[in-house]
């Protein structure tokens, strides 16, 4: 039959056709935060001592931006994965909704946390003083700042930026007015009264973004969507097309010195793998941190290809419930901690492209702050984690799984459901606590649910991330404080989601809460982080860190003259075309 | 008695074939018979003898698989078989037209029938649109229908009405041949009676040739001038209706006569033919009809008998016909 | 209008309007039935699970009030126009997310419905004309095979073959980045040659159904015998084609394009994510994983509306090319 034959051929060509393009086909996995509003470049960090996947020979870093004559001009694209819905609200006070990597470049706090230093760097503010009872904080304001309009800046934006976040407390994000009485303009200085010692308010002031006082009060800043931004920073917006990109024009008059390149050009992407592809392809110099991760290596083998990897202010970890009975015996978490393998799992889930969280919690953008002891303290191994709970009298059933008293090691594991690289690593993690001998029942559920399930406590096994602010008493406080948790059924008030409860942490972190001596402040941290590193209060997964990947000579250099990460603003004014 | 009148339409050794899964159809073997002008005819048989098949044939719109296999079919001289696509085209509706069966299925549901009686005009004679819609309200005055339906749509209409309009239809160009297939078999008696007479009346006010097709026998008995009885795709005799008043010649004839039930006269039992239509893939060999025939004879099995003149205008295919009643 | 009463159209419309308020209902209440609660989602994202937060939050929305109440406010508002306010992009109102994404969506969706059905009726009829023939067998085995391709993998061969590697269409977005569009004609230019792929991808994928359906409808209506008749009657085949043929075979299809043309204003998601096209479907999808009821409720309110109101405008419409439609 003539025409069936036909028909089978052309089945057969299409299929070979489909199979051969399917082998090329495009990068699959989203980032791995795949919540919207968690998948931008994370907060900041420090530089850690892990070698990148680069095998470039590290650049000398100076600790000032060189002054050198070389090109200028050009326009520096950069892509990002923003929704449109991102861009209506350009209010660089809100919390949510809006596209901070723009707002970062147009707007400037008083200070900016360097997270590969570890340190804050002046930037709106030139420098700062405590009082002896740490209870009165002085900014000298920048003189030189301006803002877009030519206006000059002065200590009275900053103390009407602050009267805005008093009267709108959903835009005082860290709830900084529970701890502050008053702030006062006084000429060229701003002065910050606290009701008791507020030791990293300076810390949290990083995050508040100040804005001109003088365009601001005749608006209603509740509802005010800013349509015009005028900051300070080192670009100034020109041009938003919707769905498209966003135009932003090189401030001449930027008091750091005005950028090299003559225009910033946002590309916005509406999916990270569409972003990926725009990168591969040479449409963008850079990203704010989109890429697919399973990409990377793709990416990096392109000439010039690099990535900036540095540590952000979230951690991603099975979360565990403590107030489950099994859950509650040391032996069990240690034992699970010990049989998961942490490097492959980066290696296998986010290609290297994050860095790892430690056991005792504190990512290492917090600089000396962090126990290099504590932090390396966790090891895998399967065989000494089988040994714990031998010892610890568990035997192992004919299943396979351990149990101890009738009671079989067995938990119920949540994760987030459309997220491939979630359900990817939680793949990996379920089937070496199998490897243990620990029977896991797989659960899914969307980011609100699993915050619900957080909250309340009704869960054995959660796989998330935790954010927390630039301080490392908070990163510590809200997470392991009796009083941040509460019983099963009623939710937390803070971000204790483990049920965990240690005298010894109560006391530490009592004692921080008022401490203003730096050194003894490091040696409480300290045993913090010890105690947390022995009492294995959660798997570590890894940390949300900024992987920002860029080219390097090809069309733009000079992203790394200054010590930062490559899109901090002090290294994006001195991008510049190669000449 | 019929006189000798011109010969209008002349089917000669018509076969028609289709084919199926196992094999070809014989559909129609072997078919003659002739219609003079002016002449009611009748060809009448059981389902699936291939009546209907012939009177596709002759307006050349046998679909799908079926196709003639040989014969020819001559209309007024000219040879139907061989006309080209533009001579068909006015062949059809200008020279012979037909009515279909469940007229409902005729019509374009979504076209009011003044434009479908329009289309029929217009397609072949170029027409201002107000003589278009003149020649169409006079076509349904024709047929007894209130000339303002002309906008009606076919489900609007009852059958009896609908079926009206299809003969307009057919009428539209008055054509020298209508072929009328089972035109009354879904329709009630009273509207059947209705609309036999208005073809009567047609007939004799524009003097067109009646093909007339249906099974039911003594329908024709009342309309026809002859009569063609089909069996198997083979023709098994032609009669004026005379004739077969007094007799009919092939036995099949006679049984199907037998078979219609007489309104008056004492109660007799059905009288049918036993048996059914052969296999028509693989035909047996001799007259299709031995299996049923109360008449035959060991040499009926030889060979399909040929259709021989048996008196005026009356032809028979039987080895063994029937005597007239007092020969 | 030949038919149509005015008892039809109120019957219709009223018919409509039950429809639409069982819609919102349901767009009311569904959001509210997927677990997980707004409120605390926000203050987990933005103050560090703060509970204070949290119930900010529940009062400005009036979360924290009855489920009546919240329904009664809900319905009010849309009367007056007025979708609520986005949670995620406080303070922006829905309409505005809405009526910005809108017409970058239209475009792309309404031109490929109605390609797609445009082009489907032509090869459908062509096929259907020729039934057997090469063309024939050709296209609907091919159309049987895109059918089982999904949707995404359309779209990304596009991308990663006409786009990544051989560079003949950009790889995404409305209209190039950066772009400084002089005139109209350029703009116009521009904003085709970047909808070429996306709407390539949307016709081929929902071509291959409706060319099959449109293919059967015309074989069906071709064994009528009304088309015996037409034959019969000498039309010419143009003639027989069009009026009487076509003019029964769409009636089926007309339906579906108008239900198409009516779940257009629900975007593509997948259009929109692998080309980067700006476009409503994205936000509903994120609205939907963020639990923001106000954006979920407007979008699917709008979408609910499209639908009734085209299904409405069918109704209309049907009666006058159908003329066998029961007007009771």
């Amino acid at each position: 039959m003539k025409k069936r034959g036909i028909s089978k051929w052309l089945a057969l060509a299409l299929a070979v056709a489909l199979l051969l393009a399917g082998c090329g086909g495009p990068p699959a996995s989203t980032s791995s935060t795949a919540a919207p509003q968690e998948s931008k470049a994370s907060e900041a960090s420090s530089q850690t001592e892990e070698s990148k996947p680069t095998e470039e020979p590290e650049e000398s870093v100076a600790d000032e931006p060189k002054a050198d004559s070389t090109a200028t001009g050009g326009t520096l694209r950069i892509g990002a994965y923003v929704l449109d819905t991102e861009l209506a609200n350009k209010n660089p006070l809100a919390t949510s909704g809006t596209f901070t990597f723009m707002l970062d470049r147009i707007y400037e706090p008083l200070l900016t946390y360097n997270e590969k230093k570890g340190e804050l760097e002046p930037a709106l503010a030139a420098e700062y003083e405590w009082d002896d009872a740490m209870t009165e904080l002085t900014f000298t304001i920048n003189s030189d700042a301006k803002w877009h309009d030519g206006t000059a800046f002065s200590a009275e934006d900053v103390a009407y930026t602050m009267s805005v976040l008093k009267d709108n407390p959903t835009y005082d994000q860290y709830a900084l007015w529970d701890k502050l009485s008053d702030v006062t303009a006084d000429g060229d200085k701003v002065v910050f009264t606290c009701k008791e010692s507020f030791v990293s308010l300076a810390q949290y002031l990083s995050k508040v973004r100040i804005v001109p006082k003088h365009l601001w009060e005749k608006e209603d800043p509740a509802t005010f969507t800013n349509d015009t931004p005028i900051g300070t920073g080192p670009f100034v917006f020109e041009k938003y097309t919707v769905g498209t990109s966003i135009e932003m024009n090189a401030n001449p008059d930027y008091w750091c010195g005005a950028p090299k390149v003559d225009k910033m050009l946002i590309v916005m992407y509406n999916s990270s793998p569409n972003c990926t592809l725009g990168l591969l392809n040479g449409e963008i110099d850079a990203t704010t941190g989109t890429i697919a991760m399973s990409s990377i290596p793709e990416f990096l083998s392109k000439e010039n290809a690099k990535m900036d990897i540095y540590a952000g202010l979230g951690n991603y970890s099975v979360i565990m419930n403590h107030e489950n009975e099994l859950l509650a015996d040391p032996a069990v978490r240690k034992a699970m901690a010990m049989a998961i393998n942490q490097p492959e799992l980066i290696s296998r889930g986010e290609y290297n492209g994050v860095l790892p969280t430690s056991i005792s919690w504190l990512p290492d953008l917090f600089g000396d702050y962090v126990n290099e002891e504590a932090k390396n303290s966790l090891e895998f191994d399967l065989e000494g984690a089988q040994a714990v709970l031998e010892e610890a009298g568990y035997t192992k059933g004919d299943d396979g799984i351990y149990q101890k008293d009738g009671k079989r090691l067995s938990f119920t594991y949540h994760n987030a459901s459309g997220a491939p690289a979630q359900q990817m690593e939680a793949g990996l993690i379920q089937q070496w606590l199998l490897n243990l001998g620990v029977e896991i029942i797989p659960k899914l559920a969307t980011w609100p649910e699993l915050t619900t399930l957080l909250q309340t406590g009704k869960y054995d096994l959660l796989q998330n991330g935790i954010n927390f602010p630039p301080d490392p008493y908070a990163a510590l406080n809200s997470c392991f404080n009796s009083s941040m948790t509460a019983p099963t059924g009623e939710p937390t008030p803070g971000l204790n989601y483990f049920r965990y409860r240690s005298d010894e942490m109560d006391a530490l972190l009592a004692q921080a809460s008022s401490e203003t001596d730096e050194e003894v402040l490091k040696d409480l941290y300290g045993q913090m982080q010890d105690l947390l590193a022995k009492d294995f209060v959660f798997l570590p997964m890894y940390n949300s860190s900024g992987h920002i990947p860029y080219y390097d000579g090809t069309a733009m250099t000079g992203w790394t003259d200054y010590e930062a990460p490559v899109i901090s603003n002090r290294n994006l004014i001195n991008v510049h075309p190669v000449g | 008695m019929a006189e000798k009148r011109e010969v209008l339409l002349s089917v000669k050794d018509l076969n028609v074939r289709y084919t199926a899964d196992r094999g070809q159809v014989q559909a129609v073997t072997d078919v003659n018979f002739e219609i003079h002008r002016g002449e009611f005819f009748g060809l009448a048989g059981e389902s699936g003898c291939g009546k209907s098949t012939v009177a596709f044939s002759i307006m050349q719109l046998l679909k799908g698989a079926a196709h003639i296999s040989g014969g020819s079919i001559e209309f007024a001289g000219k040879n139907v078989l061989a006309f080209t696509k533009e001579e068909l085209r006015t062949f059809r509706w200008e020279k012979s037209s037909m009515v279909l069966q469940s007229a409902m299925n005729n019509l374009n549901p979504v076209v009011t029938i003044g434009s479908q009686l329009m289309d029929a005009i217009l397609a072949h004679e170029a027409l201002p649109k107000k003589e278009a819609v003149q020649r169409a309200k006079e076509l349904l005055k024709l047929v007894n229908i209130d000339e303002n339906r002309i906008k009606a749509y076919p489900h609007e209409l009852s059958g009896g009405m609908r079926q009206r309009v299809v003969i307009a239809m057919a009428l539209a160009l008055k054509p020298d041949l209508v072929i009328f297939d089972e035109p009354t078999t879904a329709l009630d008696v009273v509207v059947q009676y209705n609309i036999i007479r208005r073809i009567q009346e047609l007939k004799a006010k524009m003097g067109f040739s009646v093909l007339f097709i249906t099974h039911d026998l003594p329908l024709m008995l009342e309309m026809c001038d002859r009569i063609a009885i089909m069996y198997a795709g083979r023709m098994a005799e032609i009669a004026p209706v005379g004739d077969l008043l007094e007799g009919a010649s092939h036995p099949y004839t006679s049984g199907l006569l037998q078979a219609f039930p007489s309104l008056v006269g004492p109660r007799k039992p059905l009288k049918g033919i036993m048996g059914s239509v052969p296999d028509l893939i693989t035909p047996p060999p001799g007259c299709l009809f031995y299996d049923r025939c109360a008449y035959r004879q060991k040499d009926c099995l030889s060979a399909p008998p040929p259709l021989e003149a048996v008196g005026e205008n009356h032809t028979c295919a039987c080895y063994h016909r029937l005597k007239k009643e007092g020969e | 209008m030949k038919g149509i009463t005015l008892k039809y159209v109120c019957k219709r419309l009223l018919s409509a309007l039950f429809t639409l308020w069982v819609a919102l209902t349901f767009n009311f209440l569904l959001p509210r039935m997927m677990g997980g609660d707004p409120a605390e989602y926000l203050a987990s994202q933005n103050a560090m699970g703060s509970a204070e937060y949290a119930q900010q939050i529940r009062e400005q929305f009036g979360l924290d009030k009855g489920i009546l109440e919240q329904y009664a406010r809900y319905l009010g508002g849309l009367l007056q126009g007025d979708l609520g306010v986005s949670y995620t992009n406080f303070p922006i109102p829905v309409k505005d997310i809405i009526l910005q994404a809108m017409p970058w969506t239209l475009l792309i969706v309404l031109i490929s419905t109605l390609l797609s059905f445009l082009i489907a009726w032509l090869v459908g009829t062509v096929a259907a004309l020729k039934k057997g023939s090469l063309f024939d067998n050709t296209v609907v085995g091919v159309s049987f095979y895109i059918q089982s391709v999904p949707y995404f993998l359309v779209a990304m061969l596009l991308v990663m073959g006409l786009g990544y590697h051989l560079n003949w269409f950009p790889m995404g977005h409305a209209m190039t980045p950066g772009a400084d569009l002089a005139n109209m004609g350029a703009l116009v230019k521009n904003i085709a040659y970047h909808a070429f792929l996306p709407v390539l991808s949307l016709v081929i994928v929902s071509l291959a159904g409706r060319m099959i359906m449109m293919r059967s409808n015309i074989l069906q209506v071709f064994s009528e015998d009304y088309i015996v008749l037409a034959q019969a009657k000498g039309l010419r085949r143009s003639k027989i084609l069009t009026k009487y043929a076509l003019r029964n075979a769409m009636l089926p299809s007309f339906t579906g394009l108008m239900l198409s043309l009516g779940q257009a204003v629900g975007g593509a998601i997948a259009t929109e994510m692998i080309f980067s096209y700006p476009g409503i479907g994205l936000t509903i999808m994120n609205a939907v994983l963020s639990h923001d009821y106000p954006l979920v409720q407007g979008c699917f309110a709008i979408i609910a509306l499209s639908v009734v109101l085209l299904n409405f405008l069918a109704d209309l419409i049907y009666p006058l090319i159908d003329p066998r439609v029961s007007l009771e």
